[in-house]
């Protein structure tokens, strides 16, 4: 079993305050300055950031078997319950963006406790600034640029459909090696 | 709820060092420790962990000297550093039936088995200020075989009383036996039990969040609405009290990678179960009801009152009495709670300025003419 953070404490308050930053800034790429080996198919920044939102009350969905090594590291280290179901699901990971479902099949909340969905955590392939999803909304002064390798183009319009139900909505983190970058509901996503 | 107040920045460190001041208070005069207040204050230490919804008796008693013994700010203290607090598992349900006692009485039965235990109270006390208390001489400091590598407040002994057997018969199991007990709503442990702390109060309320909510409320509003039930706000039949105890148990935790459970602690505890004889319309075929209290530390007046409010949220339909505050969940549970109550009435002391220009504009703006409205249709 590969150990977790080097320092619990430090570790998880670096990559909540850069969660932080990449979520009030869509678009913004966010690195914490962290070292974390992950099992193989577990990005260094996935880990991460599943290391530190989850423990023994939270609920994890996951594309992975729950018997192999990236699950069981991640249960070993939080103490997460496993749901085979994603609209139970608090947390979701995908650690491979080629087969991502519908977001609809996730919680997206209710009008009244619109902080019960569940927040996507994806492995994207590649993850740079080009133009090629344009972004506004809260946290743009106008507009920002960011492409994801690997996300099937149909992703963003089921996207668009379920936030329709704002304030109810599924945010989403994307990860590709150590890097992260947020889109919250609030933003708007056009492919360019 | 209302947190932190924003202002000036000099007065506010101004303010600060004044209320540092006034909290020490005259130096001449020693300054009071910690061990003190655990020692010799031990029922604020009490309430303050049980409305703190922390079992941590230090940090009890250092937020009641940092309060300067203003128990609801106390509590705030409390609450504020239980939020920091890592939460790693749930520990096994403590049973109480296997409690240390030191005090047990029922007022239902007179022979209850084990016996009424009077224990420590101020129930026989006379009430009188006495004055020689403070001159008398303490007896010699003998640390007791029993208590020497515990902390005071950890062992039964610890209070130098001796406990009673490990385990005393419920008393509410004779009427059990009987048949004469409704059966109550089934309650949820563990992973599948609500978290008052974890999750807003919404309504209907569960009992489960009910005793919650009751057990870390007021315990001035808890006892005042408990006794407007008692004069004839929402109960019309005489409460008994059938059996309250306080004790100490022991907490125990199974580690998930261990697989077996451990030993991580002790508290104390006061638990009552008050008893009632149905309404006869209802016609039920049991004859008597329960309501339960459970609260940290020692606090019979509070596990009594919380009982009375459990059995009255109970929300027995159809009795005519359920427009009294004391029958209404959403009336008691929404304000039994002394940190939000205090932070949503307190609020007003902050700047209001704009909210009350537009008052202003508004009564100018009337009408000269305008007369006071007479209520008329």
């Amino acid at each position: 079993m590969l150990k977790g953070f080097d320092s619990e404490v430090f570790d998880s308050q670096a990559v909540f305050r850069n969660l932080l930053l990449a979520m009030a800034n869509p678009g913004t790429i966010a690195a914490p300055d962290i070292h974390l080996s992950c099992p193989d198919r577990l990005a260094p920044g996935a880990g991460a950031l599943l290391l530190t939102l989850l423990d023994f009350e939270t609920v994890l969905w996951s594309d992975l078997d729950p018997e192999t090594p990236e699950i069981k590291w991640v249960h070993f280290h939080t103490g997460t319950r496993l749901t085979p179901a994603p609209d139970r699901a608090g947390f979701a990971l995908f650690t491979d963006s080629e087969k991502l479902m519908d977001p609809g099949r996730f919680n997206p909340g209710t009008a009244a406790s619109p902080d019960l969905s569940t927040t996507l955590v994806i492995q994207t392939r590649g993850l740079d600034q080009d133009q090629k999803l344009r972004l506004t909304g809260p946290g743009i002064e106008k507009e920002a640029f960011i492409h994801y390798a690997g996300i099937p183009p149909e992703f963003w319009e089921n996207r668009a459909i379920m936030n329709q139900a704002y304030p109810a909505g599924i945010d989403m983190i994307l990860v590709h090696a150590s890097r992260i970058t947020a889109l919250p509901r609030t933003t708007k996503v056009a492919v360019c | 709820m209302y947190v932190a107040v924003k202002g000036g920045e000099k007065a506010v460190k101004n303010s600060q060092r004044l209320v540092a001041k006034k909290r020490r208070g005259d130096l001449c005069v020693q300054k009071i420790s910690v061990d003190q207040i655990t020692n010799q204050l031990g029922l604020g230490v009490d309430r303050v962990m049980a409305e703190g919804s922390l079992y941590d008796v230090t940090a009890a008693a250092m937020a009641i000297q940092q309060a300067q013994g203003d128990m609801t700010e106390a509590i705030f203290l409390v609450r504020a550093f239980r939020t920091t607090l890592k939460r790693f598992g749930n520990s096994i349900p403590v049973q109480t039936t296997k409690m240390t006692a030191i005090r047990r009485v029922s007022g239902i039965f007179k022979d209850i088995p084990g016996g009424q235990v009077l224990g420590p109270t101020y129930d026989y006390t006379h009430r009188l200020i006495a004055s020689d208390q403070d001159h008398a001489p303490d007896p010699p400091c003998e640390q007791d075989t029993d208590t020497a590598s515990a902390p005071p407040d950890q062992t039964a002994a610890g209070d130098g009383i001796s406990p009673l057997p490990g385990e005393l018969p419920r008393v509410i199991d004779l009427l059990q036996a009987q048949g004469l007990l409704q059966q109550d709503e089934t309650t949820s442990f563990g992973d599948t039990a609500e978290d008052l702390t974890r999750q807003p109060l919404a309504f209907p309320v569960s009992r489960n969040l009910r005793l919650q909510t009751l057990a870390r409320g007021d315990e001035g509003f808890i006892l005042g609405t408990a006794y407007s039930l008692q004069r004839g706000f929402g109960l019309d039949r005489h409460p008994f009290l059938g059996e309250l105890k306080v004790g100490y148990v022991a907490v125990r935790y199974t580690p998930p990678e261990l697989g077996f459970d451990i030993h991580v602690g002790r508290m104390k505890l006061t638990e009552c179960v008050m008893v009632n004889r149905q309404n006869d319309a209802a016609r039920k075929a049991a004859g008597f009801e329960t309501g339960y209290g459970l609260v940290f530390g020692q606090n019979e007046r509070k596990a009594m009152s919380m009982s009375l409010l459990d059995r009255s949220l109970a929300g027995e339909k159809n009795t005519g009495k359920n427009g009294y505050p004391a029958r209404d969940p959403e009336f008691i549970l929404s304000h039994c709670d002394n940190v939000e109550s205090s932070g949503f009435v307190q609020h007003l002391k902050l700047p209001h300025y704009v909210d009350f220009q537009s008052e202003l504009v508004f009564i100018r703006n009337r009408p000269k003419d305008h007369t006071p409205d007479k209520g008329n249709p």
